[in-house]
């Protein structure tokens, strides 16, 4: 199968979706001729035109509530936050807004919007401009939130994300639209909730987010040199949470790591690690569970920093091993 | 709405049951009318059938706990389906086993945060999970457990190798609720020298099921209830005579069953009954003394899977014919195990009899919560003196244990000795 | 502005005047009632009434069209009433009632029929302009041809969603119309404490559109005013901003003291009766009589009676209701 890039995923599944559904359209800044800030856009406005690709003024809580407005009123619209960072300036309407409507009508009403949200560090762009806030709203009911890892895993996301009828938070990982994988040329869906075994394995379980699901991959291969075999679970999305994999992975292997980008402390890797805990898989748990994540500072610029400030392969490689190790 | 799966109360008088054995795991799917989980009671084990369709979505009990009947034990409902637990639900719990549920420390934990006491102080070692997990499920003390060099808490590796060096070793698990513990020290050093002991071909079975429990009853009476064993000789040629007057009024019928002596034992032992009450009585809980005004008498019967009592309700109003009748019947449904947990029921008293063996005396252990019970020895030709001539006699050695909380030795002598006057005078069962 | 005369507007106007006459005290006498029933407990939460801004909801809502839309405010109830919500479903709402716009789960901030076009009451202050905003964007793109009319009070005027949303609007010339209800008080801060500048819709000029400043009080002057907005953007024109002077005559919720103002200031704006002012113009005019007026009120207490007898025999919501319709 070909293979293309996340960001060619993402673009490639907006169009196709565009093309047969015309309910569905492009809000954010700079998304027109420039192409977005990370070229996701790149051509599309020359497709469909700027009645659809609607390059917007820098004013994320309009953008934000006019998505709605949009939505409960028919259209599916997908904004662009140009940074992750800035959903700081669209909370109200995403939190207060989109997030409440179906329930506060009494379930007379939904939401259908996708908000893509590039995330994530490592482009030395420093603190407001390289947070992973996905816990802030994976913890809002009526929210979905995704966190696709591979640009196959993006392309059916997105289309699960743009069909789905409530409002759905997509983070993007600014390193990840670089990345290749095979992608089936048409379209197709890959249900949210539904986790991933990346790597299968027996002795230890990696539950990795987002770019850390690469970092795992890769501390995976060390570690069956040293004859540790590690099974990596990418849960794909954080709302729904498809539990039972993760779980199942947990009483298979009795040793579980949580990886993620986000500052450690209150991340989304804290739910994964209580619902382990309050599932039966706490009774094959056969060492204390370990949570690898962001250290509890803002995003530097200097690179040797930044680089330090979030989990690398090394340090999981390390928690890995003394997860056997030390029991 | 999940349904409720509780303790099924199978007779009158039954207020509890011990689990022996979960057939399904949580998220199994179950058909109405399949076995769901086993459970002891009294002594027998009765498979309790699922009466819904649906998956198991919880169990609130281990194996080995006793519930209270009634108690709500397990939930069966749609797949994913929550099953919301009151702590009142769970509170009923009698005696658990040797670890306590972890189901249950989670539901009560999540509720409202209140701590569940913790009776078995091996939770307090550090142990991982599965370890405890697999604990539980081999019934090994965590305290047993050595961890491996350089880890900080026992994991389930190192219970697996415990399991693996006990089946090594041929000793049986402590018994839990055993009143006191040895003190640490002594125990490793008496474990010691049993490993030091052992040779490695021996081959140990897992204790479990009827055994198990019979084991903990068995260590509950010898542990709580004092008891004395007194013995005393009876000249058994009138019985014998007895029996073979009768054998010739039998009917053709009565005569198919072959009329044993025991029934001339068991009948003068529920008529003696019947004059002692303080005999024929329940210890409860060290507060009240219970005579009982019927004599339902308990039988000793030896069978693949242990030990069981199957009880003759109001033996001593029975005819021996009757008696012998539904004796025979009673013990050859006991070794086929289908007796009816009410069969099971009752008893005030227990008859054992260990002379087919040869055996003359022996110290048996009282029933629980039982008073006292008999021991039957092998009827023996002796060289008797009678009426100061030497003669070759039937004699037989009876040997009656009591718990001395409940009566006092000239009580238990006096019940024993009318027992030896009947035998010694059968005409007297007329009166 | 473009001159409208009454003659001209009952024209343009789905309902006879008597008919608005009418709705008029009925979102009066619905908010007097809650009010009511708030003191006698019957009533859980909170409310925000609008007794005295009567002329600005009903006269917004009487020019549009079946197919246009709305998007309301915390103290909406006059809103929903003109786009031709039904009270019965309305008092449920607020009595937590199953029958309930919202089955209960709303309340008085939240009542919303998007069946009717009413997008719904918002809780945030400001909340609802980019949403508007947002319907207007459906339209245009759909090429619908409804127009969405965005209330909003003076509070909300400064809040960043208003510059935002103002500005999005204008530069895609988007079928809006921002209907400010300037009652003077930002809960206790008063618009003299809050603004620098005398008229709100003055604000209009830095979008590029054309803002309006008229007597909130007098229903003609709103649906005058509205009128030319809303045809201006069915026209594809753009947006307007009509900023409508009125006045709060309760507080602002019901724990609301009203210490910021002098009961002499409430007494002069009672004295502008949004509904008294429209009767005399009726009966002046020879469009209507006292004693059909007086009738029109008596239908519309018996019509505020038979709510609030519907909403107390309605079912309470189930509990297992609970959790639904968090996710469609």
């Amino acid at each position: 199968m070909r293979e293309i890039t996340y960001q060619e995923a993402v673009r490639e599944a907006m169009s196709q979706i565009m093309r047969k559904d015309e309910r569905v359209f492009l809000m954010g800044e700079d998304i027109g001729v420039y192409g977005g800030a990370f070229g996701v856009t790149r051509g599309m406005i020359e497709e469909f035109g700027p009645d659809r690709i609607r390059n917007t003024p820098i004013s994320e809580a309009a953008i934000a509530g006019t998505s709605v407005g949009s939505a409960l009123t028919g259209m599916r619209p997908i904004m662009e936050l140009q940074f992750s960072d800035f959903v700081t300036i669209a909370m109200d309407q995403l939190v207060n807004q989109a997030a409440k409507i179906r329930y506060m009508y009494g379930g007379r009403a939904s939401v259908p919007m996708v908000v893509r949200a590039p995330g994530g560090c490592g482009t030395g762009a420093a603190a407001q401009h390289s947070q992973s806030l996905e816990a802030w709203v994976a913890h809002v009911p009526g929210l979905k939130v995704v966190q696709p890892s591979t640009a196959y895993d993006a392309k059916g996301l997105l289309k699960a994300a743009v069909d789905d009828d409530n409002p759905v938070i997509f983070y993007e990982h600014k390193l990840l639209y670089g990345t290749k994988s095979e992608v089936p040329e048409e379209l197709y869906t890959i249900p949210l909730g539904v986790a991933d075994i990346k790597k299968k394995g027996k002795d230890v379980t990696v539950i990795a987010t987002s770019l850390m699901v690469h970092k795992a991959l890769e501390a995976a291969v060390v570690l069956e040199k040293d004859g540790i075999d590690v099974e990596v679970v990418d849960p794909r999305t954080l709302v729904p949470l498809d539990k039972e994999t993760l779980i199942q992975s947990v009483k298979k292997t009795g040793r579980l790591l949580v990886v993620y980008e986000a500052v450690k402390r209150g991340g989304f890797g804290a739910e994964i690690v209580s619902s382990i805990v309050e599932s039966e898989a706490f009774d094959y748990l056969d060492a204390p569970i370990k949570r690898l994540g962001g250290k509890e500072i803002p995003i530097p610029q200097n690179p040797e920093l930044e680089k330090h400030a979030v989990p690398q392969t090394e340090d999981i490689i390390e928690a890995v091993r003394s997860l056997v190790r030390e029991r | 709405m999940a349904t409720e799966v509780t303790m099924p109360k199978l007779a009158m008088t039954q207020e509890s049951g011990t689990i022996l054995q979960w057939y399904k795991e949580v998220g199994d799917q179950i058909e109405r009318g399949e076995p769901l989980l086993e459970v002891m009671t009294n002594k027998t084990n009765v498979d309790v059938e699922a009466y819904e369709d649906g998956v198991l979505l919880r169990r609130l009990y281990v194996v080995g706990d006793e519930v209270p009947v009634l108690q709500v034990i397990a939930y069966i409902g749609e797949p994913g389906e929550e099953v919301r637990v009151s702590n009142k639900e769970t509170s009923g719990v009698m005696k658990q086993s040797g670890a306590s549920s972890v189901e249950l420390r989670e539901t009560l934990e999540s509720n409202d945060g209140v701590t569940v006491p913790i009776p078995n102080s091996s939770l307090q070692i550090r142990a991982t999970p599965a370890a405890r997990a697999l604990s539980r499920q081999y019934n090994i003390d965590l305290r047993d457990v050595k961890r491996a060099e350089g880890s900080q808490r026992i994991s389930r590796s190192d219970v697996q190798a415990y399991a693996t060096q006990r089946n090594s070793m041929n000793t049986l698990p402590k018994v839990a609720s055993a009143v006191s513990q040895p003190d640490p020290e002594e125990k490793i050093s008496v474990q010691k020298k049993m490993m030091q002991s052992v040779d490695v071909n021996d081959e140990i079975i897992l204790i479990s099921g009827v055994r198990r429990i019979i084991g903990q009853r068995m260590a509950q009476s010898a542990f709580s209830a004092p008891h004395v064993t007194i013995t005393a000789e009876v000249d058994m040629k009138a019985a014998n005579d007895l029996r073979q007057e009768m054998t010739l009024i039998m009917s053709k019928e009565q005569r198919e069953t072959h009329l044993s002596i025991n029934i001339i034992i068991l009948k003068a032992t529920a008529i003696a009954l019947r004059r002692y009450p303080n005999v024929n009585s329940t210890w409860k809980d060290d507060s009240n003394l219970i005579f009982h005004k019927h004599v339902h008498l308990a039988m000793a019967v030896a069978t693949e899977n242990g030990l069981i009592a199957p009880v003759i309700h109001d033996a001593d109003r029975q005819g021996l014919f009757e008696l012998n009748y539904f004796t025979k019947e009673l013990a050859e449904r006991a070794k086929n195990g289908k007796l009816s947990p009410q069969e099971l029921e009752g008893g005030t008293f227990t008859i054992t009899n260990l002379g087919m063996y040869g055996i003359e005396t022996f110290s048996p252990i009282i029933n629980p919560p039982q008073s006292a019970i008999l021991g039957v020895g092998a009827v023996v030709d002796k060289a008797v003196a009678v009426e100061g001539e030497v003669r070759i006699r039937p004699r037989m050695m009876l040997s009656l244990s009591f718990d001395h909380r409940a009566m006092d030795g000239s009580d238990a002598a006096e019940y024993l000795r009318y027992i030896k006057t009947v035998l010694e005078m059968p005409m007297m069962m007329l009166g | 502005m473009i001159g409208l005369d009454i003659e001209k507007i009952s024209e343009s106007v789905q309902a006879s005047l008597e008919d608005l006459y009418y709705q008029m005290w009925l979102v009066r006498l619905f908010d007097e009632k809650v009010d009511e029933m708030f003191a006698k407990g019957m009533i859980h939460g909170t409310t925000h009434l609008c007794v005295g801004e009567e002329a600005t909801a009903i006269g917004g809502c009487a020019v549009l069209q079946e197919k246009d839309k709305i998007t309301s405010t915390h103290r909406g109830h006059g809103h929903s009433i003109g786009k031709g919500a039904d009270v019965n479903r309305m008092m449920a709402e607020l009595m937590g009632r199953e029958t309930g716009y919202c089955k209960g789960k709303g309340g008085s901030m939240h009542i919303a029929d998007l069946v009717k076009g009413n997008l719904g009451a918002n809780g945030i202050v400001g909340g609802g302009i980019p949403i508007a905003v947002g319907s207007a964007l459906t339209s245009k793109m759909m090429n619908t041809g409804y127009v969405t009319l965005c209330f909003f009070g003076d509070g909300a005027a400064n809040e960043g969603s208003f510059h935002e949303s103002l500005n999005l609007a204008s530069i895609w010339d988007l079928p809006v119309v921002f209907l400010c209800e300037n009652n003077q008080y930002g809960m206790s801060g008063s618009v003299k404490e809050m603004f620098h500048i005398e008229n709100i819709a003055d604000r209009a000029v830095a979008y590029g559109f054309p803002g309006y400043v008229i007597d909130g009080n007098n229903i003609i002057e709103v649906m005058k005013a509205v009128y030319d907005a809303v045809e201006r953007a069915r026209r594809g024109e753009g947006p307007t901003l009509i900023e409508a002077k009125t006045y709060r005559w309760k507080g602002h919720s019901k724990s609301d003291g009203r210490k910021y103002r002098t009961r002499e200031e409430e007494e002069t704006w009672k004295k502008k009766d949004p509904i008294a002012y429209f009767g005399r113009l009726l009966v002046e005019s020879d469009r209507s009589t006292q004693e059909k007026l007086d009738q029109l009120k008596n239908k519309a207490k018996l019509e505020i009676e038979s709510a609030v007898e519907f909403a107390l025999k309605s079912p309470k919501p189930s509990l297992d209701s609970l959790e639904e319709d968090v996710y469609a």
